[in-house]
């Protein structure tokens, strides 16, 4: 029993990790409708950027500062320079211009700081800490807390502020948000500037566990099944999708890997993913949309 | 152009994804303070012409190929939309898009953040909407997407008007609703217009109810003014009374009769 409790909650610790990528696409996807397959590269470039200004000797704090700084330019530059010219066009346009602006960041990541790996290290020791006779990864526990941070500055700042709630409007509505004269492309700028915000946390923290490479930016692809599963439009969504893919992968590889074969954890979210699809397409927490008769 | 007139539209041409044409050389000058109307069928250009006022058109990949629009002194054409609500020029959109996910009061708020309004301001906006909206006080803390048809128009209007609008325009306000409901909200425009001196152009497929409020009105059609007069008048024509209230003058209108009104207008 402690090692099933052991396997699940070490899976849904990772899980945690899964949602900090899928929280990125969703902030952008709820407030414009676009699917920014560039969240990965952004998460790349964070860690990459971060990563080499602290072995050109910056501090923790002004490494972050810096880097957060290049994150909202980045962010900022995509959005004006690409998608804004490309409003109004049809989804399939945007995400592949998304597709595009993902290459040419890590073409541009690797200009500026090369290609080799470099390891990341945030002072917090990946080791196992013993919580009633269950072993916990330190590492992964550390993340969790800071996406917990991370949910609840969102929350605030979505139910408390007034940006917030000029950015609900426009995700609920874009053009009566602007009937109602809302500067729609400034909130599309902020909400790019936050999901540059949380690629940088999401980068770190990757980046800590993986080593920064360039495979990091193929996190976006286990971040499609968390959001096909706790839906597209719901940052609660990716939370509870990335725990469900974390935990179910885990699980399976554990249990029904020595009988199916290895690798399992690998493809086994996708699987999940499918049959969500074939089941509850808007996924768990997708916009159901509230509509009269 | 008199000094007094809030609203000045001068021969203007809309057309859509650069082919469709929308509107087809409408001018119409709105005095500050009046209610005036646009009337007209299905896809006669109503809503288009209010959308290219409100700058709204440009978002749905319309254009104002020529003419000219000028508000209170401003170029529209040259203003995006969030410049002129804070100039004091609101649309209310047809079919209410109300914010379905957003409760009541949050939809109030959005309505006005556009003036940038103090904590006190806020709540002085949305006690002055509550007491021309007692219903949706009572559903403060609903979400939008829940209300009545009635109630979610209300809300509309509530939104436009807590940005303290000079020139309202509205889109089919009737839309849907039960005659009492509808006689309740022109009630109220009837009231903003008397009490806090806002103009009103409204668009209206119901012309009936628009000619009782509105001080003056336009008939559309195919994207063309086919006639204008003040509203009185026009409730008494023939050839309005037979295409547009649905009265003939022994009886009810038949379709021919309304053809011939067409073929009559055209000749001009």
């Amino acid at each position: 029993m402690d090692f099933f409790l052991e396997v699940l909650i070490g899976g849904l610790l990772a899980g945690i990790m899964y949602s900090m990528v899928a929280i990125g696409f969703v902030l952008i996807y709820k407030a414009s409708g676009v699917f920014n397959f560039a969240q990965g590269s952004m998460v790349l470039f964070a860690a990459l950027t971060f990563v080499s200004l602290v072995e050109r000797g910056f501090a923790f704090w002004s490494a972050f500062a810096t880097t957060l700084g290049a994150m909202l330019a980045l962010a900022w530059a995509i959005e004006r320079g690409v998608l804004r010219p490309l409003v109004n066009r049809p989804p399939i346009t945007l995400f592949m211009a998304t597709l595009g602006v993902s290459f040419i960041i890590e073409g541009l990541a690797q200009l500026l700081w090369g290609a080799q790996v470099h390891g990341l290290e945030l002072g917090i020791k990946d080791e196992p800490i013993d919580l009633g006779g269950i072993l916990l990864s330190r590492f992964d526990l550390f993340a969790a807390g800071i996406a917990a941070l991370l949910v609840l500055a969102l929350s605030l700042l979505f139910s408390r502020t007034r940006i917030g709630l000029s950015l609900r409007s426009v995700a609920s509505d874009p053009l009566a948000a602007l009937a109602t004269g809302i500067r729609v492309q400034r909130i599309w700028a902020v909400v790019w500037a936050v999901a540059g915000f949380v690629g940088l946390i999401a980068g770190l923290l990757w980046g800590a566990r993986l080593g920064v490479q360039f495979s990091l930016s193929l996190v976006v692809l286990k971040a499609l099944p968390v959001l096909i599963i706790g839906g597209f439009s719901s940052i609660g969504g990716a939370i509870v999708g990335g725990l469900i893919v974390g935990a179910g992968e885990k699980l399976a590889e554990v249990y029904a890997g020595p009988v199916i074969g290895d690798g399992l954890e690998n493809w086994f979210p996708y699987v999940l993913a499918l049959l969500f699809l074939l089941v509850r397409p808007a996924g768990l927490f997708g916009q159901r949309t509230i509509e009269r008769v | 152009m008199t000094t007094s007139s809030i609203l000045r539209v001068d021969n203007i041409h809309v057309i859509y994804d650069q082919v469709i044409l929308g509107a087809r050389g409408i001018s119409l000058e709105l005095p500050e303070g009046r209610i005036h109307a646009l009337l007209g069928a299905n896809g006669a250009g109503k809503t288009t012409t209010l959308k290219a006022i409100s700058g709204l058109i440009r978002a749905e990949r319309g254009e104002v190929t020529c003419g000219s629009i000028h508000f209170a002194g401003h170029d529209v054409l040259k203003s995006d939309p969030a410049a002129l609500v804070s100039q004091g020029l609101v649309q209310v959109l047809e079919g209410r898009h109300c914010f379905a996910e957003l409760d009541v009061d949050e939809n109030l708020r959005v309505g006005a953040f556009v003036r940038t309004p103090s904590r006190a301001d806020l709540r002085r906006g949305l006690e002055r909407i509550y007491t021309y909206f007692p219903r949706l006080a009572e559903r403060r803390r609903s979400r939008a997407g829940y209300l009545s048809g009635g109630e979610q128009q209300m809300l509309a209007i509530g939104r436009a008007l807590i940005a303290s609008p000079r020139l309202v325009l509205l889109d089919e306000p009737s839309m849907g609703l039960a005659p009492q409901i509808v006689i309740e909200i022109f009630e109220i425009v009837r009231r903003l217009n008397h009490e806090e001196g806002v103009s009103f152009l409204l668009a209206e497929q119901n012309a009936a109810i628009a000619l009782r409020y509105s001080d003056h009105a336009h008939i559309l059609e195919n994207g063309r003014i086919a006639g204008s007069g003040p509203s009185a008048e026009l409730a008494e024509r023939d050839d309005v009374r037979a295409s547009y209230l649905g009265i003939g003058a022994e009886g009810r209108r038949s379709f021919r009769e309304a053809r011939h009104y067409h073929s009559r207008r055209r000749e001009h």
